[in-house]
């Protein structure tokens, strides 16, 4: 062997440090200079090699050295089997582990029983952990902690939590990556009070267990108590040296659609100094458009400095959920002017904003062009929107072939978007048709029997109407009451329909009874078409009077400052007379007044409704 | 089977939404409107492909991406107000916008300051009153004690970015961060230096981001990252 020119030392550490800096043309010189000095096949270069290989993202590289390399120990293996796991696909290590085992006859170490037990976090496979877990039993590293720490994480992955609280247990010195992967599998798995029971008894309680309690909280659903955990969090002295506890709780305020907590939380994003992240700021875009406030979504987007494909998808999609078709549709060839594949979801966001507003050449162009162009299969979300598209405009016989013809079977939203247009266009044969399908698909929907009834009552099929109310009556105590709510930062009111608080209630009334009056004037008839019930006209009237969104609206009317927009959200679609109502109450007071419905906002201005009155 | 097409297809969508995209399933994929209302004017013959088409009354609805049914999207309200502490809606961090080429010196930002709160509360002497902090380093912007209706009075100044609520920046303290700002003169706090270094390179990353893994773009944070500075509040002199 020709002597060394270098002493191994530093060759090692350079070799780690373009690792970490994932420079391939370093990794490939350093390479190159260990083949010239003979040193490539002294441990340690084998492996820091392929390490450095894998971590530079030359994964096929890693691959060949380890191929032609003429002695595969532990170590090497190690390396690949870690690199692979980390890969796009992780199921490769498995391979490669059981090539380890049978073909070299490697016995492996805790570090690869580690790995190989991450790989099967990563892939979600309970079974396949299980396997895991026994052959670490049976080998002589059985009482290695930190597999065990795996392990617990593993368990809490593919949500066998008890089996997860088994392992912990049997460690005897837990360190802090086990705390909180209990901690974390509680709390992801919906086990809350465990999971707190369990965090107040660690040790130490960092930011990272702070966070694993949170986003386990987030992700089985509890937002609510997500923030209220954020603020405990501040209250201790934790430092915010990461952004993904902040992206987590934005996230969560996107969720509760509380736009002003929202808003403070930027306030502190700002502050803390992360203006730059671009997680954070995909996170604020997120929040904003879903608390209905698109123009502070579009500043935060505007102002991001590197934007990737969630970026400006989020984007699209929130413009055309608030009626800004023409907006989603330039951004998205802003998009792709910047070099951005778009996803599965951008289509979805841009073929919904087409449809709402008739815009059927251009979504039928991006549906096709979807696959074409992009090789995304269009799923069945994307083609009820297409029928959507292609039924609100009269398409009907090209929706119907549409329906027949796509590989999925279609649902009740499909049907459904269907019968309205035939209805609509009055073709009894088709509708009668279609009604018969949809009724077949035992819909759950209380306005699909509506739909349906009125489409049999035209066309004459009078016992189908009373099977209908029939059915209808029955889905009657099921229906979910209808509520809204309205946050203005210091306080919020949840309205129920047909009932107000106590405290404001003659304000309310009198407020709604004076804008009657005046709306009355100006020509609004009350719509009691929308009332399902069968009760006195009169009666119906006052039901709708009592709507909770109309409540929620004079709330704000009474108590916000005068000039800002008033924000309400509504569980429930909202109804043609509510939409009417409040056009002529942004017309009469001035104000503007966005709700957000079940399905998307609506911008009352003026007189008018961002959406066109086409929801 | 449509629910197992529509399970896997909103499981494709799941993993590639972040997470605050995603929705939870409530039942029914969509909404469909009352069609019990008429058409109002005579039903327009299809038109041709290359039009738009308007319809002016509400037809079915379909699918909407509010409610596409994946997890944890919750459409319940809030059970009560949740505030930061220190936020009060008379506190407000105001954040403006400042040209790189020149950029402007510290006095200058902080004149600028006291001139756009000047337009609002009357005079720069009141406005030197009510600001209470200021920053020109982790960010350009400054704290004033106002009301909520003034506060909307600034958005719309030139050169104002953001007026956002402001609360505690170090909570134990109550403290709101930044420089304190006494009597028009700027008084100078430690400041805590955010590198890229002293990231979590060293502290293993919460584990969960599943769409980290199949998000096509480069996952890794820009570098610009490391410029930025925490303003870690120590207790007050």
């Amino acid at each position: 062997m020709p002597p060394l020119s270098n002493p191994p030392q530093p060759l090692a550490a350079l070799l780690r440090s373009s690792a970490r800096r994932r420079d391939r043309t370093a990794c490939r010189k350093l390479h190159a200079h260990l083949l010239k000095s003979g040193l490539h096949q002294r441990p340690p270069f084998p492996s820091a090699l392929l390490d450095a290989y894998a971590k530079a993202a030359l994964l096929s590289d890693a691959r060949y050295l380890f191929d032609e390399s003429s002695h595969r120990d532990a170590v090497l293996y190690s390396a690949l089997l870690s690199a692979l796991s980390h890969s796009d696909r992780p199921s490769q290590a498995l391979s490669l582990f059981r090539r380890m085992v049978s073909v070299d006859a490697v016995p492996p170490d805790g570090f690869i029983f580690a790995t190989l037990v991450k790989t099967c976090s990563r892939i979600g496979s309970l079974r396949l952990g299980k396997q895991a877990h026994a052959q670490f039993l049976l080998s002589s590293f059985f009482t290695d902690d930190v597999v065990r720490s795996s392990l617990v994480d593993m368990y809490s992955k593919c949500c066998a939590v008890d089996d997860a609280r088994k392992v912990f247990d049997t460690v005897p010195d837990k360190n802090h990556v086990c705390w909180t992967a209990m901690v974390s599998g509680y709390a992801s798995n919906g086990r809350k009070s465990e999971a707190l029971e369990l965090f107040w008894q660690m040790p130490r309680r960092d930011l990272f267990a702070w966070t694993a309690l949170i986003s386990g909280f987030l992700q089985s659903g509890d937002s609510f108590d997500a923030v209220k955990l954020f603020v405990e969090m501040r209250r201790s002295e934790v430092e915010i040296d990461d952004s993904f506890v902040l992206s987590t709780v934005v996230g969560a305020s996107s969720d509760l659609a509380a736009l002003e907590l929202g808003r403070q939380l930027h306030g502190l994003v700002l502050a803390l100094g992360y203006k730059s992240s671009m997680i954070l700021g995909n996170a604020l875009v997120d929040m904003y458009a879903k608390c209905s406030d698109i123009r502070s979504a579009r500043a935060v987007f505007e102002g991001l400095v590197m934007r990737d494909v969630i970026s400006w998808t989020t984007m699209v999609v929130g413009e055309a959920q608030h009626g800004r078709a023409i907006g989603a549709l330039d951004l998205y060839d802003k998009m792709l002017l910047a070099g951005v594949k778009p996803n599965e979801v951008t289509f979805t966001g841009l073929i919904y904003a087409c449809s709402h507003a008739g815009l059927v050449q251009k979504g039928c162009e991006l549906f096709d062009s979807m696959e074409q162009d992009h090789g995304i299969r269009p799923s069945l979300q994307h083609y009820t929107c297409l029928l959507d598209l292609l039924s609100r405009s009269g398409h009907l016989t090209e929706a119907e072939n549409v329906i027949n013809s796509m590989p999925y079977v279609p649902d009740e939203a499909s049907w459904g978007a269907l019968l309205s247009a035939c209805k609509k266009q009055a073709d009894t044969p088709m509708s009668v048709r279609m009604a018969d399908r949809l009724l077949g698909l035992k819909p759950k929907d209380p306005s699909t029997y509506i739909l349906l009834s009125n489409t049999y009552a035209a066309a004459g099929k009078w016992d189908n109407v009373a099977s209908v109310r029939k059915l209808m009556a029955e889905m009657d105590v099921k229906r979910e009451p209808g509520y809204s709510w309205i946050d203005l930062g210091k306080e919020s009111c949840l309205f129920r329909a047909g009932e107000v608080p106590y405290t404001m209630r003659h304000e309310i009334i009198r407020l709604l009874n004076e804008l009657a009056n005046e709306m009355n004037k100006r020509g609004y008839v009350p719509d009691t078409r929308s009332v399902m019930h069968d009760v006195e006209e009169n009666e119906k009237e006052q039901q709708l009077f009592m709507h909770s969104e109309r409540l929620a609206v004079a709330f704000g009317l009474l108590k916000s400052i005068p000039g800002t927009t008033i924000r309400v959200i509504k569980n429930l679609r909202i109804c043609v007379d509510c939409h009417n109502v409040l056009k002529f109450i942004s017309e009469i007071t001035g104000r503007e007044i966005v709700v957000r419905d079940a399905n998307r906002f609506h911008h009352f201005e003026v007189g008018k409704c961002s959406c066109g009155d086409f929801w | 089977m449509a629910s197992v097409a529509q399970r896997r297809a909103s499981n494709l969508l799941s993993r590639l939404l972040p997470r605050s995209l995603l929705s939870r399933d409530r039942g029914p994929l969509a909404r469909l409107t009352v069609a019990a209302m008429e058409v109002s004017h005579p039903a327009a013959p299809p038109l041709p492909w290359l039009f738009v088409a308007r319809s002016k009354t509400t037809s079915g609805s379909g699918y909407s991406p509010l409610n596409d049914p994946s997890p944890n999207w919750s459409n319940r309200p809030p059970k009560e107000t949740i505030l930061l502490d220190g936020c009060d809606y008379e506190h407000w961090l105001i954040v403006m916008e400042f040209s790189e080429d020149p950029k402007p010196s510290e006095d200058e930002m902080i004149g600028a300051y006291v001139k756009t709160l000047a337009a609002v509360v009357g005079s720069e002497e009141e406005a030197k009153k009510k600001i209470y902090s200021v920053c020109t380093t982790t960010y350009t912007g400054f704290g004033a004690l106002i009301s909520e209706e003034l506060s909307y009075k600034v958005k719309g100044l030139p050169g104002v970015l953001w007026v956002l609520p402001d609360s505690y920046l170090d909570v134990p303290n109550k403290d709101y961060g930044g420089d304190l700002f006494v009597d028009g003169k700027v008084i100078h706090r430690p400041q805590f230096r955010f590198t890229e270094r002293q990231q979590t390179r060293t502290r293993p990353r919460p584990r969960y981001d599943r769409r980290r893994e199949t998000m096509q773009v480069e996952r890794r944070e820009p570098m610009m990252r490391g410029t930025s500075g925490q303003n870690h509040r120590g207790k007050p002199e």
